[in-house]
């Protein structure tokens, strides 16, 4: 069933409207929240509260691409529930990815004011473009999906150490992106 | 900042980039096949020649009086083909799409398909003598009705995005392609179709139809399958470097010949294995020379006659034979093959042939041309002709009116970023040396869009042309150059 509709059930208050989605894209929205929950049983609860929280958006929304629309509610339920369970135990595959993040980001200064949030997503955005679209695909498969480089590895068409290796480079030029918008100190 | 901030920012961006990730599938890499494949559609386009006399007379020119024949040649070597953007949705049927080949921007092209009834199917290519690049667009430049470039476009499923699959070859008449219906879900071959395509000059369109239906070429897609996977173990495998044991390969009768020169037992199984997929269509045969060696040899010998002065226009290493094949102007190829002949220290050497490689345009005023000097920006990877006409003392680079033509006297050029190489010798340095001594250049311009850029330098001296081309920065593209006859 194409995305339009699946939009045309929800339109129509239709319960098939969850199965289609679900038929459709259940699984990435599920490996989604599992690599960052690494929490099988709590992945299914945050798809389940995220096909809700489509449900409670269709109608007014009519996103399009939809799976990106259901992608961002899945990562930000997903995100929630990380935060409230965070504990001393970091292990899932956002932890990991994040902890790359943090080797890039920060330095040794304290910043005096954080960036503006949508700013930051406006410089974040302008740096993805500036990226070939294969390199671009890495980074968000990696930093937006948490996935595993295996993972990336294999949808991409390249080795793991290749993507390994990329990513290493695309977070360098990000910090060197982010330095000189002075989104850095 | 932490990556905190970051990330909840990154939650953020637009959806268009996360649904990118989502659906994207990588490319098919571009094997060397279709690389010297490319090259060699590439030089059968080097051409061109023409009377400037007009011109120059017309053009204030200090050299009064010098009205020849001249020749323009070009460049490249590999790369990949990028995106295609459109600038109409339609599916499959006809429009315009803008295109963009190995990172060179390319005129607006008009297409038009029919029937339109082949919609949210995908079209694979079937022919190995077609140049074609997945989900983008590889083309080259036109001349008259000598070459044709065709290209399908096709929906997957109504809410996708347009897909671009590309067909180009260069033909010299109108000609049949074969595609390929593959069912989406069980990737199935449904049916085989045969497309004839042409170039309607007047209309500056290619035109294709579809004329036949069959499905003969099913074991032709595989062996090309297999080479393609072939090249693409290697890259992954080696780079741009071809293996020790790899002696090249080719097909014949729907076969793929791998040549391999004293591979290890651990060698062997290794690719033995990777293609025992295809092991219906794969023969594997023994070579006494590897393909890295032989093109070291090819290039090695044709940048030697080039310094003896000889007019090389091509030069490549036959993957059936195992000769190294090098192409000279007529007026070469009696001395050129002597030299090969006597140079040769042993019967070590790989076998040389030496050809004519003048290529002529029916109703053009081209006589010959040659492929040296070799200079083009680092950047670059692909040869690129000009085709160059003049017609009432106006001139036009690959049919675009360049209309402003004036001589300046002080242009200042920076050859620091043209590509050193194989190619590169004296001769080519004294060129950069003689054009940087000059007083003055030929401007030509033009408001069109052009691939040959807007703006173009031309040097005339002694009894060459040189035409300077420019990336938009203002830095040097690539240098062609043309003797006076």
């Amino acid at each position: 069933m194409n995305d339009e509709r699946i939009i045309e059930l929800f339109f129509e208050r239709s319960e098939d409207a969850i199965k289609a989605l679900d038929d459709k894209y259940g699984k990435v929205f599920f490996s989604l929240s599992f690599r960052i929950l690494n929490d099988r049983f709590e992945a299914e609860e945050c798809v389940a509260d995220s096909y809700l929280g489509t449900w409670n958006a269709i109608p007014p929304a009519r996103p399009d691409p939809l799976v990106a629309f259901v992608c961002k509610i899945v990562r930000n339920i997903s995100l929630k529930r990380y935060e409230r369970k965070v504990t001393a135990k970091r292990d899932s595959r956002y932890d990991v990815a994040m902890e790359e993040l943090e080797d890039c980001l920060s330095s040794s200064m304290t910043v005096e004011e954080e960036i503006e949030e949508r700013e930051l997503t406006g410089l974040i955005e302008a740096f993805l473009d500036s990226l070939s679209r294969e390199n671009r695909v890495i980074f968000l498969r990696r930093y937006w999906f948490s996935d595993s480089y295996a993972d990336i590895a294999k949808q991409v068409g390249l080795t793991e150490k290749n993507v390994s290796v990329r990513l290493a480079r695309l977070r360098k030029q990000l910090r060197n992106y982010l330095s000189e918008r002075e989104a850095l100190i | 900042m932490t990556a905190k901030n970051f990330s909840n920012a990154l939650g953020n961006i637009g959806e268009g980039y996360v649904d990118e990730a989502v659906r994207y599938t990588p490319k098919r890499k571009r094997s060397p096949w279709v690389k010297w494949g490319s090259i060699a559609a590439c030089m059968l386009l080097i051409l061109t020649g023409v009377i400037l006399g007009d011109l120059l007379h017309s053009a204030d020119a200090p050299n009064d009086g010098v009205a020849s024949y001249f020749v323009i040649t070009a460049h490249a070597a590999n790369g990949e083909s990028t995106e295609l953007s459109f600038a109409s949705s339609s599916c499959f049927n006809s429009g315009t799409a803008q295109g963009n080949i190995f990172g060179v921007d390319m005129p607006t092209f008009n297409f038009s398909v029919k029937p339109s009834d082949l919609k949210n199917n995908e079209v694979l290519y079937e022919r190995f003598d077609i140049l074609i690049s997945y989900n983008g667009i590889q083309v080259g430049a036109t001349d008259k009705n000598e070459h044709i470039m065709v290209f399908y476009l096709v929906h997957r499923e109504p809410s996708d995005e347009p897909w671009a699959w590309s067909v180009s070859g260069w033909f010299t008449e109108p000609t049949d392609l074969v595609v390929r219906i593959v069912d989406k879900e069980s990737r199935e071959t449904v049916e085989t179709i045969t497309v004839n395509v042409k170039y309607l000059a007047d209309k500056q369109e290619y035109e294709l139809k579809i004329t036949e239906l069959n499905t003969k070429f099913a074991q032709q897609k595989r062996a090309v399958d297999a080479n393609n996977f072939l090249m693409s173990i290697l890259l992954a495998r080696n780079g741009a470097d071809y293996p020790a044991w790899f002696g090249g390969c080719y097909i014949e009768d729907d076969k793929l010949y791998v040549k391999l020169v004293s591979p290890t037992e651990e060698e062997f199984k290794s690719i033995s294995d990777a293609l025992a997929y295809f092991d219906d269509v794969v023969v594997f045969e023994s070579a006494e020379r590897s393909m890295a060696e032989l093109q070291a040899y090819a290039d090695q010998t044709a940048a030697e006659l080039m310094q003896f002065g000889y007019d090389v226009t091509s030069w490549y290493v036959d993957s059936i034979t195992g000769n190294i094949v090098i192409s000279v102007l007529e007026k070469d190829l009696e001395v050129a093959t002597a030299w090969v002949t006597y140079s040769k220290e042993s019967g070590k050497d790989p076998q040389v042939v030496v050809e004519i490689g003048e290529y002529t345009v029916p109703d053009s005023q081209a006589i010959e041309f040659c492929a040296d000097p070799f200079l083009q920006n680092n950047s670059l990877s692909w040869m690129y002709s000009i085709n160059v006409k003049i017609d009432n003392e106006k001139i036009y680079l690959n049919e675009i009116l360049y209309d402003q033509v004036s001589y300046i006297d002080n242009l200042e050029l920076d050859f620091s970023q043209l590509a050193p190489g194989p190619y590169v010798n004296e001769k080519i340095t004294e060129v950069l040396d003689r054009i940087s001594s000059q007083k003055g250049c030929y401007l030509l311009k033009t408001q069109s869009e052009s691939s040959c850029g807007k703006e173009l330098a031309m040097y005339v001296i002694d009894d060459t042309y040189y035409f300077v081309r420019f990336f938009d920065n203002g830095s040097i593209m690539r240098i062609h150059s043309g003797s006076v006859k």
